[in-house]
């Protein structure tokens, strides 16, 4: 019963990110690296990924409940800079940031309340290059096992 | 359609979650019948039916091939620029878990019903269906959709919840961050039971 809970009233999707720029590779590359990183933890079925510029910022809110614990990923395409994100509660507090997490892109958490979670992810830069701007997929998953 | 498939998926993972091993493969075909209809078969072929029919007494796999299925649903209309009919059937899944929930609550034992609590956190979550939705106002049935669950918010806005400020706590030997804080959520048995009349009047609108 409670997985059952978990699929359809603990992981609802919030926003989508960035829709309508998701490329078709973006799936391929969400369901084949992306998910791996989720371990034990089972994917909550909800699917978030956009084609992302260096230097570009994405949101994503999602409500988190207190029964579960989460495994959140964050995966970027190679050729990509290294990829960022922050969570925040809805006071705006930063609770995580991965640049504290050794630029870890896996975020193990348990909540003692059930909160909404605002996810920032940013796709740094190269810096001054010649080149065109770098651009290419990014994926965040989440994973869920009980308590 | 798109509602009614978010509907049966929810169906699906509640008939494995109870060992309705019967149900399974009619829901998954049920699924697949409208994905077909969608335009989305790619997402439920005959090769996750023929997966579910092999694991028909494995929890965790079919739990697994629910949450695939979800997923390609998605990221097929996703990629085919179909997002509202995307976040429709996100829609129908999260009102039949509202509605088969809201069914299990005992409302002689309300008090300290822990589904019940869950059902009150839901609060959270009809804002955020809302805000979804309203992504894709432009399309027809996504505005007739909204009104109802506009009118199921104004009933989940009675329930009060306080919450203590948050704060995060790293724990070494498990690698895992608590986030404290607690929260207050109370919803009367009144309250209750007309989100419960509500979900049910707009879940079989859709459902015949």
């Amino acid at each position: 019963m409670k997985q059952f809970i978990q699929i359809f009233l603990v992981t609802l999707l919030l926003s989508l990110l960035g829709p309508g720029e998701a490329a078709a590779q973006c799936k391929g590359f969400a369901k084949s690296i992306c998910k791996k990183e989720l371990g034990a933890y089972l994917h909550d079925g909800n699917y978030h990924a956009a084609v992302l510029v260096e230097g570009e910022e994405a949101e994503l809110y999602k409500t988190f409940y207190s029964d579960l614990e989460y495994r959140m990923v964050v995966c970027a395409a190679d050729g990509l800079p290294p990829v960022e994100f922050t969570v925040l509660d809805a006071t705006g507090k930063v609770l995580y940031s991965s640049q504290e997490g050794e630029n870890s892109n896996v975020w193990d958490f348990k909540l003692e309340a059930s909160q909404q979670l605002k996810i920032v992810v940013k796709v740094t830069t190269f810096g001054s290059r010649d080149e065109l701007p770098a651009s290419g997929c990014v994926a965040i998953m989440f994973g869920f096992k009980t308590k | 359609m798109a509602l009614n498939l978010g509907v049966f998926v929810c169906d699906l993972s509640f008939a494995s979650m109870y060992d309705e091993t019967s149900l399974l493969v009619n829901y998954m075909e049920a699924a697949e019948d409208m994905a077909t209809g969608l335009g989305i078969l790619d997402a439920i072929d005959e090769n996750t039916i023929e997966r579910l029919e092999q694991n028909i007494n494995n929890r965790d796999v079919i739990m697994e091939i629910v949450s695939e299925t979800f997923l390609n649903s998605q990221a097929y209309l996703e990629d085919d620029d179909q997002h509202a009919v995307a976040a429709t059937i996100i829609a129908g899944g999260f009102l039949e878990g509202l509605y088969i929930s809201t069914n299990m609550v005992d409302i002689d034992n309300f008090k300290g019903n822990k589904l019940a609590a869950t059902i009150a956190d839901q609060k959270m979550s009809v804002d955020d269906m809302i805000r979804l939705l309203e992504t894709y106002n432009d399309n027809t049935a996504i505005q007739e959709l909204l009104g109802p669950i506009r009118e199921l918010k104004t009933l989940f806005d009675q329930i009060e919840r306080s919450k203590t400020p948050s704060s995060a706590q790293y724990d070494q030997a498990t690698g895992v961050t608590e986030i404290t804080g607690s929260a207050l959520t109370e919803m009367k048995p009144a309250t209750f039971l007309a989100i419960k009349k509500k979900v049910s009047e707009i879940r079989n609108d859709y459902v015949k």
